[in-house]
């Protein structure tokens, strides 16, 4: 694997652009990135807009997510109510702005741990080798083999009978612990990659010892690919939570798109047909977002990856 | 796309490979078990005295001859090494146990329940690949041009919106425009064939949609990989036709990596049983799963993450088995 940096990756590299200032360096690729891969610009643009949209809830949003208006009943669209209103009278668009929280948070919360454990035991067991790497892929076989829907509905359902636990970080936890294995796996075929390349002995012959090799050697190049699995995981980790939530294993309280279509819901939808519509739109959208810019980034990154999937569970 | 394993070679490389795809089984059940185990003897009881006390706090401290005689059924005054062992023991007799709540034998209602998952589970990979075989063939060999464009749109599409959600959309407008609604009251086959269908065929089709969208990546990739290939070459050389050529020689060889992502399917399948039974209020396995967690049942919570485990590493199997049937290539 080429050592790629943001300066020289292939496509969207140009003349002379490592001779630029940093800023516009970074500008100069990502016009660059726009132009070769616009649907992935498209799909940048959805994940910025989102984690905006999450961020500044409380000040987009024209209500309280949780705010009855018993007068204003399943509106399907008014004035005061863009996208009408539930059963209970709950702004739709608020709720669905509040919604992108549980998504985001869920969906980085669980990256963050998949991803982080993932290059652990991804780059030491594809760097030592021999039979620590047997018994570890071995153990990671069958943690892939896991029914994963199956045991987040029992780990949840239990759990949320117990009192005072966050089921919200019983989600991130849960959801992410289940998505190390197979990441893991990819990232330990990319070291499996640059394991042998002249410049890994060259450290090696200078003295540079496991750690400080898997350091400033190694990690440097997987960055990249972990940089991928990570956004095409985001994807993966907001349907598990919105599938989740729809079946009623989601936190309560707090308003989530998935919790939204769920059954209390569902007998309203033929009066306001809204409510079956924007959360799975959102929902839709946010996947769609992550999926085509993790694949576009994969494309820019190493091509030879491309068609090879980027499925989760 | 290589194979997802290495396949050892040299004397008797076949049972070896059986026996490592087996302890690998094994393993999976045996971390499933260990998950749901710890769930409900060893966190639970952190927050209650055990799983009983935690049903009986749900539902008023009923009976205190009934916990005690719960307490005594499930042994939980033993420790927890031979609490294990004691559910191991029992799973490996074929006893499931009973519901808490109906006192009904798991294995009876598991009988009942699993044909309708699995019919589910059939029609939708049939019907997946029916959709994505087609369209993956078409957008490879007609690369870069529209029909390329739509198929690859398309698998995109359908790769990022939930399927459970169509199915909703679908319910909805369909009673809102043509006022049509699915059946309610579920009907086996052997009771009512057209009423099963009837009910059966909206979430099969739905349910395949998900892994489609896979299947027509890797159909295509693997068909613009083998159109490549010398073979190929010399099929058109030796004056086949168009046809032919795709579907005799190209196809055929596309097609093997494409039963590992039906492997991996698998499990979506698996796991939106769950979603499209709660929905359709199907009475499958995954329905089972979802009322029992909620009721905390949990006998049936443990024995159906079992079965479902079970499903899962069995179809494996059969996966990584079939290599050798569809590729005379591959030798242990």
């Amino acid at each position: 694997m080429a050592i790629t940096t943001p300066a020289n990756l292939p496509g969207i590299s140009f003349s002379r652009n490592a001779d630029r200032r940093l800023p516009q360096r970074w500008l100069f690729a990502l016009g660059g990135f726009a132009r070769h891969k616009p649907l992935g610009f498209f799909g940048l643009i959805v994940v910025l807009a989102l984690i905006g949209t999450a961020i500044f809830a409380p000040s987009i949003a024209p209500y309280q997510p949780n705010k009855l208006d018993l007068r204003h009943k399943l509106v399907v669209s008014s004035a005061r109510h863009r996208l009408g209103t539930d059963k209970t009278g709950r702004d739709v668009l608020s709720r669905l702005i509040y919604g992108a929280r549980v998504s985001i948070t869920v969906g980085f919360g669980a990256v963050a741990i998949t991803t982080v454990f993932a290059s652990l035991i991804g780059m030491v067991s594809g760097y030592r080798g021999g039979w620590f790497d047997s018994v570890v892929q071995r153990f990671v076989d069958a943690w892939q083999a896991m029914p994963g829907l199956i045991i987040l509905i029992t780990f949840l359902g239990i759990v949320r009978r117990l009192p005072g636990v966050n089921l919200l970080l019983a989600m991130i936890l849960a959801i992410g612990v289940l998505g190390i294995a197979g990441t893991s796996r990819l990232i330990r075929s990319a070291v499996l990659a640059v394991r042998s390349a002249p410049f890994i002995e060259s450290a090696h012959a200078s003295g540079a010892g496991g750690l400080r090799i898997l350091v400033y050697y190694i990690f440097p190049n997987v960055f990249p690919l972990i940089l991928v699995a990570a956004t095409l995981g985001l994807g993966g980790v907001i349907l598990a939570e919105a599938s989740l939530s729809f079946l009623g294993f989601g936190p309560a309280g707090q308003p989530s798109w998935g919790q939204m279509l769920s059954v209390d819901g569902r007998e309203y939808m033929r009066a306001q047909p809204g409510l079956a519509l924007w959360p799975g739109i959102c929902i839709g959208l946010a996947v769609f977002g992550f999926n085509v810019f993790g694949d576009a980034l994969r494309d820019v990154i190493d091509p030879r990856l491309r068609g090879s999937g980027g499925k989760r569970r | 796309m290589s194979p997802p394993h290495r396949f050892p070679v040299g004397e008797n490389a076949v049972g070896r490979y059986v026996a490592q795809r087996l302890m690998l089984a094994g393993m999976t059940l045996v971390i499933v078990s260990l998950i749901v185990f710890t769930l409900l003897r060893v966190v639970v009881p952190l927050f209650y005295a055990d799983a009983v006390d935690l049903i009986a706090g749900e539902y008023g401290h009923g009976d205190p001859a009934l916990t005690k005689q719960l307490r005594h059924d499930y042994g939980l005054s033993n420790s927890l090494p031979s609490q294990y062992a004691g559910w191991v023991g029992q799973l490996a007799r074929g006893d499931l146990g009973k519901s808490l709540f109906n006192g009904r034998p798991v294995s009876l209602e598991i009988k009942d329940r699993l044909p309708v998952s699995f019919e589910l589970g059939l029609i939708g990979i049939l019907s997946g690949l029916l959709l994505a075989v087609p369209m993956g063939v078409v957008a490879a060999v007609r690369q870069d041009r529209w029909p390329d464009y739509v198929f690859r749109t398309f698998a995109i599409v359908s790769h990022s919106v939930p399927g459970f959600w169509l199915a909703i959309v679908i319910i909805t407008f369909g009673s809102l425009w043509f006022n049509w609604a699915p059946p309610l009251k579920f009907r086996y086959l052997q009771q009512d064939p057209i009423a099963h269908i009837k009910i059966m065929l909206l979430p099969a089709l739905l349910i395949g949609l998900t892994p489609s969208a896979g299947l027509v990546r890797i159909v295509r990739t693997q068909m613009l990989e083998v159109l490549r290939q010398d073979y190929v070459r010399t099929a058109r050389a030796k004056g086949l036709g168009n046809s032919t050529v795709i579907f005799r020689h190209a196809l055929r060889n596309a097609l093997i990596p494409v039963v590992t992502v039906i492997g991996l399917s698998l499990v979506t399948l698996i796991a939106g049983t769950a979603l499209f039974e709660s929905i359709f209020s199907l009475p499958g396995m995954g329905q089972y799963l979802v009322t029992s967690v909620s009721k905390l049942d949990y006998p049936v919570i443990m024995s159906t993450n079992i079965i479902f485990a079970l499903l899962i590493v069995a179809s494996n199997l059969a996966v990584d088995l079939s290599y050798t049937v569809l590729d005379p290539r591959i030798r242990y």
